[in-house]
C-alpha cells in the first residue's frame, strides 16, 4: 500500500487503522530513502546522499530570498540549471561538451565548460607549421580564440619576430598563422571558447 | 549537582503500531515517530511547521558516497565522493548511468602575493573547471632571466595551455618570451620565461589537469 493521507477517519477502529498507520509510516520511510540518509539511522538523519533531479517542464518560480537548482531538458539531454531569486533569467550550469583526460595526457585539445553554457577549449600544437588548421572537439561555434606563441628552442632564431594569430575562425575550427617562416619548433598554445 | 542528560531518543520506527497495540500503549511510539520526522525535516529542509515553504530546501548537505549514483533516463544526479589527494568533491552524472564527472576541484584558497625586496612580482590565483581542469591565472612583473611564474598548488601532471598578455604596451606592444615548464616529481610548479622583457607587466593564464 502507498501513502494514504486520509487516515484515520473519526469512526475507525484501531484494528483497521493499525494497518493503515503502519503502512503510512513505512511509506514515509521508503520515500525518504530516496536521496536522503535513512530515517531509521541514528546519525545524519535529514541529510542527503544524492540529489537526483527529475526534468521540469517549466522553470520554477523563485521568490525573494530563494534560488532554485533543477533539471531541464536541452535537446532531450537533462542539464542542471540555476535560477536566481525573483524569477530572474535561468542559467544553464552544465554542458555535455566535456572532454578531459588525466595525468600524462598529450596536449591535444581538452575541454570543459563554464556557466552559460560555454565550452572552454585548451591545448597546444608542437612544431606548429604556418597555416596550421585546428579543429576543436566536441564541436561548438567558436566565439573567442587566444594564442600564445612559445619557442621552446631558444637557438632557433630571433625570438622577437614571431607572432601567432588565429585566422579563418569558422564554426569549430581556426587556422594558426605565425609571422616568421624561419621559426623552428614553435609550440603554440591556444585557449578558445565556443557556444 | 549536574542534571542528567536526556537519553538519545529511539530512531524512527517503521514497525509500529503492531496489531494488538492500543492507542494508549502506542502514543509514545507515535509521538516519537512524529518527532523524528520533524527533526529530519529540520535538517536541510524548511520545517514542516513552516506556513509558507514546507518541502523546500534550505541547503543540501551531501554525505560521502563510495561509488557514483545510478541515474535513469532524463535524470541527473549530484553527489559527493572522496578523491585521492583531495577531500570530498562534488560529482555530477548524466542520465542513464551516463558520463560521471567531477564538478568541483581541490580547495580554493588565497595564494600569497610574491615579493622581492618589497617589490611585488606575482599576484596569483587559481580556480577550476569541471572535469578536473585547474586554472592558474594572475599577473607578473618579470625580473631576471630566466624568470619563473609560480604555479601553486603544484598538482598538475599535464599543462594544457598557456596564454600571456602584456599590459600597457612595451615598445612595439609585444612582449615575447621563450616558455618552458619546470616540474618536481612529475608535477609542474612553474612556467619558465627566458628572454622576456624586464619589467614587462603581463597577465598569464594556464590550464592543467591532475
Amino acid at each position: 500500500m502507498g501513502f494514504n493521507p486520509s487516515i484515520p477517519q473519526p469512526g475507525d477502529f484501531l484494528g483497521i487503522s493499525q494497518k493503515q498507520i503502519l503502512s503510512n509510516y513505512q511509506a514515509i520511510a521508503n520515500a525518504w530513502l530516496e536521496n536522503h540518509v535513512p530515517l531509521t539511522n541514528v546519525e545524519n538523519v535529514g541529510m542527503h546522499e544524492v540529489l537526483t533531479l527529475r526534468p521540469q517542464g517549466n522553470d520554477p518560480a523563485t521568490a525573494l530570498g530563494q534560488v532554485a537548482l533543477y533539471n531541464k531538458l536541452v535537446a532531450s539531454v537533462p542539464q542542471l540549471f540555476y535560477r536566481p531569486s525573483l524569477n530572474q533569467t535561468p542559467i544553464q550550469m552544465s554542458n555535455a561538451n566535456l572532454n578531459t583526460i588525466q595525468t600524462g595526457a598529450p596536449g591535444n585539445t581538452q575541454s570543459s565548460f563554464i556557466a552559460g553554457p560555454f565550452t572552454v577549449y585548451m591545448g597546444y600544437v608542437a612544431n606548429c607549421p604556418n597555416s596550421q588548421l585546428v579543429t576543436v572537439t566536441p564541436s561548438s561555434t567558436l566565439i573567442y580564440v587566444g594564442l600564445s606563441t612559445v619557442k621552446t628552442n631558444a637557438g632557433s632564431g630571433p625570438q622577437s619576430t614571431y607572432v601567432a594569430t588565429p585566422i579563418n575562425i569558422t564554426g569549430d575550427n581556426f587556422t594558426i598563422t605565425h609571422a616568421n617562416l624561419s621559426l623552428v619548433n614553435p609550440t603554440i598554445y591556444y585557449m578558445a571558447i565556443g557556444q | 549537582m549536574t542534571q542528567p542528560t536526556d537519553p538519545t531518543p529511539p530512531p524512527y520506527n517503521t514497525q509500529i503500531p503492531e496489531p494488538d497495540t492500543t492507542i494508549a500503549n502506542a502514543q509514545t511510539l507515535f509521538q516519537n515517530n512524529f518527532e523524528r520526522l520533524f527533526e529530519a525535516f529540520n535538517t536541510d529542509h524548511v520545517p514542516l511547521i513552516d506556513a509558507i515553504n514546507p518541502g523546500n530546501h534550505n541547503v543540501i548537505q551531501l554525505v560521502e558516497l563510495p561509488i557514483g549514483e545510478a541515474t535513469q533516463s532524463q535524470e541527473i544526479a549530484i553527489y559527493s565522493k572522496k578523491v585521492d589527494g583531495q577531500t570530498d568533491q562534488l560529482f555530477m552524472r548524466y542520465q542513464g548511468n551516463g558520463k560521471e564527472f567531477q564538478l568541483t576541484q581541490y580547495q580554493i584558497y588565497a595564494l600569497p602575493i610574491l615579493q622581492l625586496n618589497g617589490v611585488i612580482y606575482q599576484k596569483g590565483y587559481f580556480t577550476f573547471l569541471p572535469g578536473g581542469i585547474i586554472v592558474y591565472f594572475g599577473q607578473v612583473i618579470p625580473f631576471g632571466n630566466p624568470f619563473f611564474i609560480s604555479l601553486e598548488p603544484a598538482i598538475c601532471g599535464n599543462i594544457l595551455g598557456i596564454n600571456l598578455c602584456p599590459i600597457g604596451g612595451i615598445g612595439s606592444g609585444l612582449v615575447q618570451s621563450n616558455v618552458s615548464l619546470t616540474a618536481i616529481n612529475g608535477k609542474f610548479n612553474a612556467i619558465q620565461l627566458t628572454s622576456t622583457s624586464t619589467n614587462a607587466n603581463q597577465y598569464y593564464i594556464a590550464f592543467g589537469n591532475i
